[in-house]
This record gives structure tokens, sequence and C-alpha cells, in this order.
């Protein structure tokens, strides 16, 4: 597979199924190729693949939780015994894992979805910021189970993907506002919770997500409103931004901003949420405290990278 | 009137004599006192120019010559008291004699000089009786609070003469032990690689008595340079890691195993220690630790850290443009260091006293601190000091980032820094006259502080960079070389 037919492939996803995460798209585009890589060796195989991660994540889209997605998956389907087998067996093997990995992470939404029904109460007012596949899922689940409750929705500039999350709101029949950006200190009294989703936690126990969360999370926390974060586990990433001006600029700035070479006048397009500011996560692994992040899927993040990671430093 | 006026100012007058009289007595007093305190005290004994690096032969003789002073002071001091009590149900007496005879001498209006010769030779018996009322001499310098920090210098050095008088403590310990005493060898990562330096000779010059097993045999050899080292300065928190981890190699040793080879095998593994705890965890924690360095930065840092200052100057030569702001504080003045070898690599710096820290922070874009020690509730032990800066860092939302190799890690839980401590020398606070024999004054001087994890931003480690709260997670899957892993 050429460099172009992974980039057309990731992209076709992206803009046909707008219900798959970026994630899962890169993944299943990694997957493709693993089906159709004509390479000899395990090096050549990783070497296709780590050149395919970097053409989806120079695409234009936002990717900030797929290069956690990506290094996951490489982690996932190389954790089998490859020794004694031949290479092809060996690609069927890993590619057999890929497809469990892709299956598990599409059961994801659902399992965090399910965790966090209980926390609808009836007549409950829920405030939630830009667009998010997960928030959409958990209040869907929500509705079905006969939950009343009214959704305030910010417009979440500049791409105003509040208003997709309106709409399908509104589709599924649930009471909603849509509110502005500049009004969600306004409207905080009134709300009972703040529920957001977000691209990528890191290893504070903060979340990156679309720009406007953190003032989200200050306002809420100020009026002492639970802030309750909804994202799958594999958007956990190995990093630890210390403040916004630590955020990668690939993370900030879409590929056209970058490539201008002029970020002076470019917006933002995440901010970096505190974990003092969260509530609560809710993640397919459970409910976890931000503070006991690193703890809880200690076996995800340290058992399976810190000893990689060591090795790959020293 | 007339008559009882000149009474009067004479008794002014005689006030005065006994005033002088009172302070003449003290001063010899005190000359005493200090003479005494000369020899008790350890500390004080070798002076600046003997830091540099001794044979420990010379140490050994010094402490020969220390040793029986003490205890001829002591002798003094018991029979001063045994004359003290003798003299003490006698004072009414005197007393009323003085009185007798200062009003005769008011009378005959002697010169003033006189009646100071005279008072001077009558009141001196007097004021040992009044002394008695005062502990004398040995004021005691200790402030309750820290009770439980101080160690009774006086016992422990003769102890030590002892131990190092049997022959059973190598002088490789023995110079180790005065170096630590005397401040030449400070600092978390040194004191731990003079401790294994140390531990190495010690390995190599042992001999396996007959008929006994090496480790066993070897782990009874080290016991009292232990004891000893401890008594010259509490282990810190990486050498106390080091030796449980080199122990519980020793431990291992099959029984059967020859000199040569455990030696060999003992010295990989301290080899290594080094190599993998101190020396390539630095080298990770400057990789990470200049990934988070941005052009532009102001990076404020307090006294001296050998990793912080690794990882400025790598980060100096990998061409990031930065600048640093030193905070230093009394009484060791370590910022000087960092200042000095950060100026000589041409690092920008600026150097800062403690007092201008809610200045100088807002110009500060980062903060770096080094750290003694990272305990299991995330508490972070670095030298006293560093907690007040993590504090206006907080306040200022400057980020604070805590340096620390892993093996600096440790079980022990502690929310203030009044449990487990160290004190420095008094007499560094503050000059020693100003304070020995007044006994409403005690400085204290304390080496450690703890900062509370929320004030830190992240804990740069070889392994990540870390939350504070997260040490517990690193202890947990720390590898099994180490005595203290629970499974």
């Amino acid at each position: 597979m050429l460099k172009q037919e992974v980039s057309q492939y990731f992209s076709n996803i992206m803009e046909k199924e707008p219900d798959v995460s970026a994630s899962i798209a890169a993944i299943s585009t990694l997957l493709k190729l693993l089906e159709h890589d004509k390479s000899e060796t395990v090096q050549e195989l990783d070497l296709n693949l780590q050149s395919a991660v970097e053409v989806i994540t120079n695409s234009s889209y936002r990717i900030t939780g797929v290069s956690s997605g990506c290094a996951l998956f490489m982690r996932f389907i190389t954790f089998a015994k490859l020794d004694t087998i031949t290479f092809a067996e060996c690609k069927k093997v890993m590619l057999d894992r890929g497809k469990v990995f892709l299956k598990k992470l599409t059961d994801a939404r659902n399992k965090v979805a399910k965790i966090t029904l209980p926390y609808f109460v009836d007549g409950t007012n829920i405030l939630t910021h830009s667009k998010s596949r997960v928030v959409l899922e958990a209040m869907k689940l929500a509705v079905n189970s006969q939950k009343r409750f009214h959704v305030f929705v910010s417009e979440s500039s500049p791409d105003k993907s509040g208003i997709e999350m309106y709409n399908c709101l509104k589709k599924l029949n649930i009471p909603c506002t849509l509110v502005l950006d500049s009004a969600v200190g306004y409207i905080m009294e009134r709300v009972d919770m703040v529920m957001v989703g977000a691209e990528c936690v890191v290893e504070s126990g903060g979340i990156i997500n679309k720009i406007g969360s953190c003032t989200m999370a200050i306002c809420a926390k100020e009026f002492k409103k639970p802030f309750y974060v909804l994202t799958e586990s594999y958007k956990f990433s190995r990093m630890y931004p210390l403040n916004q001006r630590d955020l990668p600029y690939n993370f900030k700035y879409t590929a056209n901003n970058l490539n201008d070479n002029n970020l002076s006048n470019a917006h933002p397009t995440v901010d970096y949420t505190h974990p003092t500011y969260i509530s609560l996560l809710f993640t397919d692994l459970g409910i976890l405290m931000p503070s006991a992040m690193i703890i809880k899927p200690g076996n995800l993040l340290f058992s399976r990278y810190t000893f990689y990671a060591k090795y790959v430093v020293i | 009137m007339d008559k009882k006026k000149p009474t009067e100012e004479k008794t002014r007058e005689e006030v005065e004599a006994e005033r002088k009289a009172k302070r003449a007595a003290k001063q010899e007093r005190k000359k005493a006192a200090l003479e005494k305190h000369k020899s008790d005290e350890p500390d004080s004994l070798p002076k600046p120019k003997d830091r540099s690096l001794e044979p420990s032969k010379k140490v050994n003789t010094n402490e020969l010559v220390k040793e029986p002073k003490p205890e001829v002071s002591k002798a003094a001091f018991k029979k001063s008291l045994v004359q003290i009590a003798d003299v003490t149900p006698k004072t009414p007496s005197i007393k009323k004699i003085n009185v007798v005879k200062k009003l005769t001498n008011v009378k005959c209006n002697k010169n003033k000089e006189n009646i100071i010769a005279e008072k001077i030779g009558e009141i001196q018996p007097c004021k040992t009786v009044n002394s008695l009322k005062k502990p004398l001499g040995t004021v005691i310098h200790k402030v309750k609070l820290f009770n439980h920090l101080y160690f009774d210098t006086v016992s422990l050095m003769a102890e030590n003469k002892l131990k190092i008088n049997s022959e059973r403590v190598h002088p490789a310990f023995i110079k180790f032990g005065i170096q630590m005493r005397t401040c030449i060898v400070v600092g978390s990562n040194a004191r731990c690689l003079a401790f294994l330096c140390a531990l190495k000779q010690t390995i190599s010059d042992f001999l396996t008595p007959e008929h006994k097993q090496f480790s066993r045999s070897f782990e009874e050899h080290l016991g009292p340079a232990i004891d000893y080292l401890n008594t010259s300065r509490p282990f810190s928190v990486s050498m106390s890691n080091a030796h449980k981890y080199i122990m519980w190699h020793v431990k291992r040793l099959p029984n059967n195993i020859s000199d040569g080879q455990a030696k060999e095998k003992l010295e990989n593994v301290i080899n290594n220690y080094i190599y993998v705890q101190i020396h390539m965890a630095g080298k990770a924690i400057c990789i990470a630790a200049q990934n988070k360095i941005a052009n532009g930065d102001v990076i404020l840092t307090y006294g001296y850290s050998s990793l912080v200052e690794r990882i400025l100057t790598e980060a100096y030569y990998n061409n990031k443009q930065f600048s640093v702001i030193i905070v230093d504080s009394a009484p060791w003045y370590e910022g000087r260091q960092m200042l000095h070898r950060l100026v000589q690599n041409d690092v920008k710096c600026t150097y800062v006293l403690l007092s201008a820290t809610s200045f100088i922070m807002t110009r500060a874009t980062k903060v770096l601190l080094g750290a003694h020690a990272l305990l299991a509730n995330g508490y972070v032990m670095g030298r006293a000091g560093s907690s007040q800066i993590a504090l206006v860092a907080k306040h200022f939302n400057v980020p604070v980032l805590v340096c620390c190799e892993t093996y600096k890690f440790t079980e022990r839980v502690q929310t203030d820094s009044i449990v487990y401590n160290e004190l420095g020398n008094a007499h560094e606070v503050m000059p020693k006259e100003q304070w020995l024999n007044n006994r409403y004054l005690t400085p204290l001087c304390l080496r450690y502080d703890v900062t509370t994890p929320d004030l830190i931003t992240a804990v740069v480690t070889e392994i990540a960079i870390l939350p504070c709260t997260s040490v517990p997670v690193v202890l947990r899957v720390r590898p099994n070389e180490y005595g203290t892993y629970n499974k």
C-alpha cells in the first residue's frame, strides 16, 4: 500500500462515517495495511506501519487521540508469541489480534454509556460542549431507558460542532437548548452537571479536548457543579502537558495552520483541562478519579508501556 | 532625709559594683563553658583548613587526641557540683555578712574602686551559689519540638572511637563518615556514590574468616561500619536504598562461593547499580526534562542539585534558549555552586535570595527542583526552603517540576517536616558566641522539608513524567531486586 492510498483510505473513513472517531479510523487503516502488506520481515512490516502512522498524523484532520490509539494497536498486535512460526502465519496472528482489538475498542463506547446511566437522574439539566460521540451515545441510552433530562449544548466555535450535536440530540427527541460559548457562565447556575467527551486523556489525569472545555471546567468548579468526562480508554495517552503552552503544536493547530508558519493569528483547536477541575472520568475500565488515573489503569499504562519506554530510553 | 540620701546613692554604687562583679564572674563562666563546649562538641573540631580529604590515619590520631578531654571536663564538672552542694546550706549566713559589710562600707565612704575590689572578693562565693539556680555552663540548646532529632554527640563519639580503634570499621568508611559530618560530601547522589565506593573498597579488602560463609560474615563485618556512619550523619534515603539493594545481593550469594567470586559478583552489582540507577537514570531524566524546556523559558531553580545542573547544562548544549534564575538561601548558600557551574558553561543566570522569591516568580515560566526523596504519599522531601518555592510557584501558576531518580523513592510516609528530619549545625545559622550562654535563644537549623503533592505539577523520573501521587505505583512495579518489594 502506498502512502497515498493510506491517506485516501483514512480520509474516506473520516468523511463517510461520522460515527467513527479518528483513532478507530486510523486503526482500521492500519488493519487494512496489514492485510495488503507484502513485506517479508517483521522489521519491514513495522517500518511500513510506522510510516502509515506518520501519514495519518500529518493529515488535515484533528488527530489528537490518533497517536495513542496507534501505539496501543502496535503494542497489542505484537504482544503474541511470534518467534516460532513463519512470517505468513505471524502476519495472520497479528491480523486476528488486530481485529479483536478493533472490536474491543468499538465496544468501549457502549460500556461507557452503560456505566454513566445511573448518573442521569430524572429532571437534571446537563451542559455539554462541542460534539462528542461518547456523550451522544450515553444520552441516547439514557433517553431510551426513559430518563427525563434537559441538555444545554454550547455552540463551540470555530467549527460550530455544537450545532451538529444539537441536531443529533433533536433527532433523538432529547429536549435541548443551544447556548453561546460566551454564555457558559450565564447558564452554569441552572445546570446540575457538565458532561463532556475528550480527545485525549493525559498521564496527569487531565484531558485535552475541544477548545472551551477548560473554561467550562473552571466555571463548573467555581459553581461547584460536577464536571464529568466520558472517554474510551484507548484515548489514554503517554504525555504530560504542564500547561497550555506545553501542548504540542500539531495538537493545537491543524496541518493547514502549521504550514502557514504564522501561528500568532491562528486559533488553537484544543485546550488542556487540569485534573483538579475534573470530578470523574467515565471509561470502559470503570469510573476513575482523575488523580487515580495513573494508579487504576496502572496495568495498562505501566506494565505494558513503562518498561517498554524504559528500554527505549536507556 | 539628708542622711538617708547619701546612703541611697551609696547603695546605687554598690549595686553597680555588684553588677560589675557579676559580669566578671559571668564572663569567666562563659570562658569555661566555651572551652568545655569545644571539647564536647565534635563538629567544631575539624577546622576549615582540615577539610581537604585527609588520610584516614591522621583522622585516627585526631580522634585519639580528642578522647580524654570530655571525660576530664566531666569529672571537673562533677567536682564543682559537689563543691556547690557543700556551699548551699551556708548561703543565708554569707548573705547576712555581706549586708553588714556593705553597711560598714557605706559608712566609711571609701573609694568606689576599693569597694569594687572588695566586692569581687566577697561576692565570688556567693556567685557560685546563685549559679546553682540556673543550669551552669551547659545551657541545653534544644528546641523541644525537635527533641527527637538531637543525638547525644558526646556519648556517640566515645562509642565511635571504640569502634574505630577496634579496627572493625574500614578506613574508607571512617573517611566517608568524616566527609559527611564535615559536609565535604553533601547531596543525595554524592553521598550515595561515596557510600557505594567505600563499600566497594570494604568488599575488596574483606577476608572471610575460616569456617564461615562469606555472606553472613560480611554482613556481620559491615554492621559496626553502618552504625558508625549513622552516627556521623543519618543515612539519606538514597544511601539506605542502595544499602538494602546491595545487602539483598549479599544474602543471595551461594554458601559455597569463594571469596574471589563473591567479591567480583558484588563489585559488578555495585558498578551496575551506579551505572543504571544513578548515571543512566540521570541521563534519561535529562532527556525527559529537556523536552519540557521550551525556547524562551525562564527556569527557576533552588539551591544546588547535581541533576538539575546536568539538565540545564545539557539543555544549553542542545541549543535551547533559556535563562535561569537561581534562588539561594542561608546558611549553606548552595545556589552559589550552581551559579558558578552554570555561568562557567555560559548559561544566562540571575541570582536572588529566598526572600525575593515572590518578586522574581512573576518572571519565571517553569520551576525545576531537585529532591532528597519522594515519599509514598507523594510528598517530596527536599532541601529546606523548596516547599516555599513550590508554594509561591503555585500561587503564580508556574508549573513546578521535581527531578528525581526512582532509586530515591521510599515507602515512608510523612506529612510534616518534624517527624523525620535532620538538624544541621546550629552555629551555621548564628555565630556560637551569640547564643551559647543565652538560655533564651536557641537557633534551629533544619536540613529538609516536605512539599505537598498538590503544589507540584509533575515529577520527572527515568521511567516517565509522572504526577506525584503515582509514587506508590512506581514502588510497586519496581524490579524485584529490592529487598522491599512486596508481592
